[in-house]
């Protein structure tokens, strides 16, 4: 058993963590809110400490099977870890405003979250993924509502929250069918075996109905069409903090499990038609099904990519736009997975990782420039970028990553989705993607004339002016961010190779 | 140090505009001095290349080296020379140089500027001189931002307009391009050999591809990369209807900027065709030299028709680069025909064709430079480019009018100048294949003659109105500027060998990779 519990030593400092956050919410009344950020925050890197050993140890499986511990769920663990630092950290400058003053729970939340997220990320079982997701779901209705400060924030949040219950409602009934095709168990490899003794069987629909119905789950966390309407909404209605952490941490990990979860389910289809004559008839029906179903991928994909841009291009509050943004490149990764092979999923989650960074970064840039502009409006910023050359010089990067230009890591994630879809037949998607991007320039581009192109208003006071402190924290995020964007190798390479392990199996 | 010469030019202007961020921003001297010495020492570098050191007599490529770069995708840090790129390499060097010279001493954010200018400059060295596909992308990216921010931020009243549709232009063709680099790399790998992305191992695969059929919507393999390679460069050259960018951008930019503009940036379109577009396609651009002939001849005849009711100085010398680039497309389609028996090179219609439209380029570059020059002297002067407010320069500017009566000829192609030699070489070449289309663009000649003329008499010649008397000949740093240009146009219209001898070895090399269709 004690060798059981060092596996997911993680997991425990994190619970540890978040305990005694709570503990310290009692005892010190909320008058130390400071210093219960930096102990969270150090937890945190306690944390992301342990996930990097993770990376050198085998894949192991813990609690007979409830846990999966490899490097695939590392990265993803890392990514919601550093997620959630970002958001700490940025969530502790706001409490410069008295009505955000005072918010103990806000830390509790995004560590639990974050445990939900390392759940959710790293399991084989279904039962645990569920609750993996509803720990992160939940964690995060109540924060996208802590900063409820008008109508439309608390709109939002409701909103979240009706959707959050109906698509999860949806995702336990299609666990409840799957469950029976597995022969009573929750186990993914035990279910796969079930899926491919139906589509033998010829009865595809026992396996299309219960797999669509786990899908919309994962749809709603990654905000994808058709259960995309609240992330405008949230992301605008919430403070940048969360926003950013929402579309990163959050969906990052959903990313992940959703790459894991139908990896093994569909693992036969993922193989290609095996040679030997013993498997050639699963594998065909299954890859027959995969095709199928990768179809239904695609359309979602491609719709979403769609939406997600065109949508972005009439926007001018600054985290509405990430979040159309975000829906689009959330098709992007959709699409490489529907092409049903080991490097669409390998693409998907090297993508995942080059977006998570630019993304943060763009966020604390959004951050940095909104405080001083006071406002989240694109109108207000007109010629920050002659007044902040650093935040707005960081922006400029991330959205050249953002948009996949090169030197930056987005061009290196591009290349990958743009050649697993043109080798995996998909070349209409490629070029979709390709045409599209164009369309994300643009309204990225937007945000850099209004910085850059303009000159700033002569009688120009900033809202606030970041202390130094807070500058020199920023400029932390700020350069990780950089380092890994211009090393197009960098990122790129491992978080491939965990994924070719995950489909390896 | 020898093995590395290439990664040391192409590293030169990154270093110079990070020495320029370290200046403070107010020694504005010291920004000029970095950027106008590293464009200065780049050219004086690849002189002495000219002098010692390249072998002209050689068609393929010197002083290659290659590093693995992400070994994941077998991308190699690839550099390598020809005689192409040389040429090139010397336009852009000594575009860049005068541009610095053409800059006000005075500008607002000088540092920004000239950095970007610089990152311009390396990101164009780059590009002529990477041999890996990858990384020609790459650098060929890295030119978009430093041009958005030097449109963007210094150019005209419609500035952000301008800049905006450059980008949009640009990475359009861009995007289409990164999926044909997909696509080819992809394909290079499919008959169970390592993929690649050598730029010259991918050529002598092309013929292969051939035989694929029943690609996406119906086209086979190799239309499908031809489109997208010609379009991505296309929008560059910029070839009807791809063009729009180009007068707005042109117009908008400050003039050192559209002095670069015309000069070299266009060129990298045709270089793109010449390396990528046509060699990974030969088939399909044989099969569809007519287009290309037919678009070249739009690009002549129509620029120069739009040219002619352009009231706008600096529009007319913009929409006459359309309608110079156009011969590039007319000799390349004269390249893709070989009557039948011709078959040696020398000096057969093919090679004349070929010459011709890279003699253009360079020549086009010279005298582009120079007409964008000549709209900055007036314009600094008048505060406006309309041609009608104009007269009589001539007289009151003695220096001026010696200048601009060489760009203007250069332009219209006089013998003896600059940009005569190309298009008669283009029109004998494209001749025996293509009469019909030489035979329009006679007509856009004759069009272009009536253009040039027109503005030239409208701004030099004639009564000279009372606000004008009191202009400025030109001072020593436009005549510094001007000056190089001049003595280039000439020299190109007397000697055009001292160019074609560097380019005849890769231009045969190049002809050889393009099997052309014979004509019965």
């Amino acid at each position: 058993m004690s060798e059981q519990l060092v596996l997911i030593l993680p997991e425990l400092v994190l619970t540890g963590g978040l305990c005694l956050l709570l503990l310290g919410d009692l005892i010190f009344q909320r008058r130390r809110t400071w210093e219960t950020g930096v102990f969270a925050l150090g937890v945190l890197g306690v944390v992301a400490y342990l996930v990097l050993q993770r990376f050198e140890s085998g894949p192991h499986d813990a609690f007979g099977g409830m846990l999966r511990i490899d490097r695939f769920a590392a990265v993803f663990q890392l990514a919601i870890t550093a997620a959630a630092g970002f958001a700490l950290f940025l969530n502790l400058q706001q409490f410069r405003f008295p009505q955000d003053r005072g918010r103990i729970e806000t830390q509790f939340l995004f560590l639990c979250a974050t445990l939900g997220g390392f759940v959710l990320v790293g399991t084989q079982h279904l039962m645990m993924l569920y609750l993996g997701l509803e720990m992160l779901g939940l964690c995060s209705y109540a924060l996208a509502d802590v900063h409820k400060r008008d109508k439309a924030g608390a709109e939002a949040g409701m909103k979240y929250v009706v959707y959050g219950a109906l698509s999860s409602g949806v995702m336990l009934y299609g666990i409840s069918l799957l469950f029976g095709l597995g022969g009573a168990s929750f186990a993914m490899s035990d279910i796969a075996l079930g899926i491919n003794q139906a589509l033998v069987d010829g009865e595809a629909v026992r396996v299309l109905l219960p797999t669509l119905l786990l899908l919309a789950g994962f749809l709603f966390k990654l905000a994808l069409v058709p259960f995309h309407w609240w992330a405008p909404d949230v992301y605008q209605g919430t403070t940048t903090a969360i926003a950013g952490f929402l579309a990163v941490g959050s969906k990052l990990v959903a990313l992940g499990a959703l790459l894991r979860t139908f990896g093994i389910l569909f693992a036969s289809s993922l193989h290609g038609i095996e040679t030997d004559s013993a498997l050639v008839g699963v594998t065909t029906a299954a890859s027959e099904y995969g095709a199928v179903f990768g179809m239904v991928l695609a359309v979602l994909a491609a719709v979403s990519m769609l939406w997600g841009n065109l949508a972005a291009l009439g926007q001018t509050h600054l985290r509405r736009l990430l979040a159309y943004s975000s829906i689009g490149h959330a098709g992007y990764l959709l699409a490489a997975i529907s092409i049903m092979n080991a490097d669409g999923f390998a693409a998907a989650g090297t993508y995942a990782v080059v977006y998570g960074v630019a993304s943060l970064g763009a966020f604390a840039a959004v951050f940095a420039l909104a405080m001083r502009a006071g406002s989240e409006d694109l109108r207000d910023w007109t010629g920050l970028g002659w007044k902040y050359p650093l935040a707005a010089g960081a922006l400029v990067l991330f959205f050249a990553s953002l948009t996949g230009l090169p030197p930056t890591a987005g061009f290196a994630g591009k290349w990958r989705l743009l050649a697993a879809l043109w080798a995996g037949g998909a070349q209409e998607l490629a070029l979709l993607l390709a045409l599209l991007s164009v369309v994300s320039l643009f309204y990225y581009f937007r945000v850099i004339k209004q910085l850059y192109l303009e000159r700033p208003a002569a009688d120009f006071k900033p809202a606030v002016s970041l202390r130094l402190p807070w500058l020199a924290g920023f400029l932390v995020i700020a350069s990780v961010a950089t380092l890994a964007l211009l090393n197009l190798g960098w990122v790129d390479t491992p978080v491939a190779a965990a994924t070719a392990d995950l489909i390896r199996g | 140090m020898g093995d590395h010469l290439l990664t040391l030019f192409v590293a030169l202007p990154f270093a110079a505009a990070a020495l320029i961020a370290l200046i403070p921003r107010a020694s504005q001297t010291a920004h000029r001095f970095v950027a106008g010495t590293t464009t200065a020492a780049a050219f004086a570098f690849l002189i002495g290349l000219v002098l010692g050191g390249f072998d002209a007599s050689r068609g393929g490529l010197q002083f290659v080296e290659s590093v693995p770069w992400i070994p994941a995708f077998q991308v190699n840090w690839a550099l390598g020379m020809d005689g192409l790129a040389l040429v090139l390499l010397l336009l852009s060097a000594l575009i860049h140089f005068l541009a610095v010279v053409a800059t006000k001493p005075k500008i607002d954010g000088s540092k920004g500027y000239y950095a970007l200018l610089l990152l311009l400059f390396g990101g164009v060295n780059g590009v002529f001189l990477a041999t890996d596909l990858f990384l020609f992308y790459v650098f060929w990216e890295l030119m978009l931002i430093p041009m958005y921010f030097l449109i963007g931020i210094w150019g005209g009243e419609e500035r952000k307009r301008a800049a905006s549709k450059f980008i949009l232009y640009t990475l359009f063709g861009s995007v289409l391009m990164l999926v044909g680099v997909v696509a080819v790399y992809l394909r290079s790998g499919a008959d169970g050999v390592l993929p690649t992305f050598d730029i010259f191992a991918l050529q002598a695969q092309a013929a292969s591809w051939a035989a694929d059929a029943g690609g996406l919507f119906g086209l086979d393999f190799t239309t499908w990369i031809f489109a997208l390679f010609f379009i991505a460069f296309a929008v560059k050259i910029p070839v009807v209807p791809f063009h729009t960018w180009l007068p707005d951008a042109h117009v908008q930019a400050p003039t050192p900027v559209s002095v670069i503009l015309a000069g070299v940036l266009l060129k990298l379109g045709a270089y793109g065709m010449l390396r990528i577009a046509f060699p990974f396609a030969p088939d399909a651009f044989a099969e569809l030299a007519w287009l290309i002939a037919t678009l070249g001849v739009i690009n002549i005849v129509y620029g120069a028709w739009v040219a002619l009711a352009q009231t706008d100085f600096k529009r007319l010398v913009a929409y006459s680069s359309v309608s110079h680039m156009g011969f590039f497309l007319l000799g390349m389609a004269g390249v893709a025909v070989a009557a039948e028996g011709a078959a040696h090179f020398e000096a057969g219609p093919r090679f004349n064709s070929i010459a011709g439209a890279s003699l253009q380029l360079i020549t086009h570059g010279v005298s582009a430079a120079l007409m964008f020059l000549l709209v900055g002297v007036v314009y600094d002067r008048a505060k406006s480019r309309d041609l009608n407010r104009f007269g009589g320069l001539g007289r009151i500017m003695p220096k001026f009018f010696v200048v601009a009566t060489v760009g203007f000829f250069s332009s219209l192609g006089l013998p003896l100048l600059a940009g005569f030699v190309p298009e008669a070489l283009t029109l004998f070449g494209a001749w025996p294949s293509w009469p019909l289309h030489v035979a329009v663009t006679a007509f856009g000649l004759m069009l272009t003659a009536v253009y040039l003329l027109q503005a030239y008499r409208s701004v030099l010649l004639g009564p000279t109105p009372a606000d004008c008397e009191s202009y400025p000949d030109l001072n020593g740093r436009e005549m510094g500027a001007m000056l190089p240009l001049v003595i280039a146009s000439v020299a190109l219209g007397v000697a055009p060998f001292l160019v074609l001898d560097l380019m005849a070895a890769t231009l045969e090399t190049i002809l050889g990779a393009l099997p052309p269709e014979v004509m019965p």
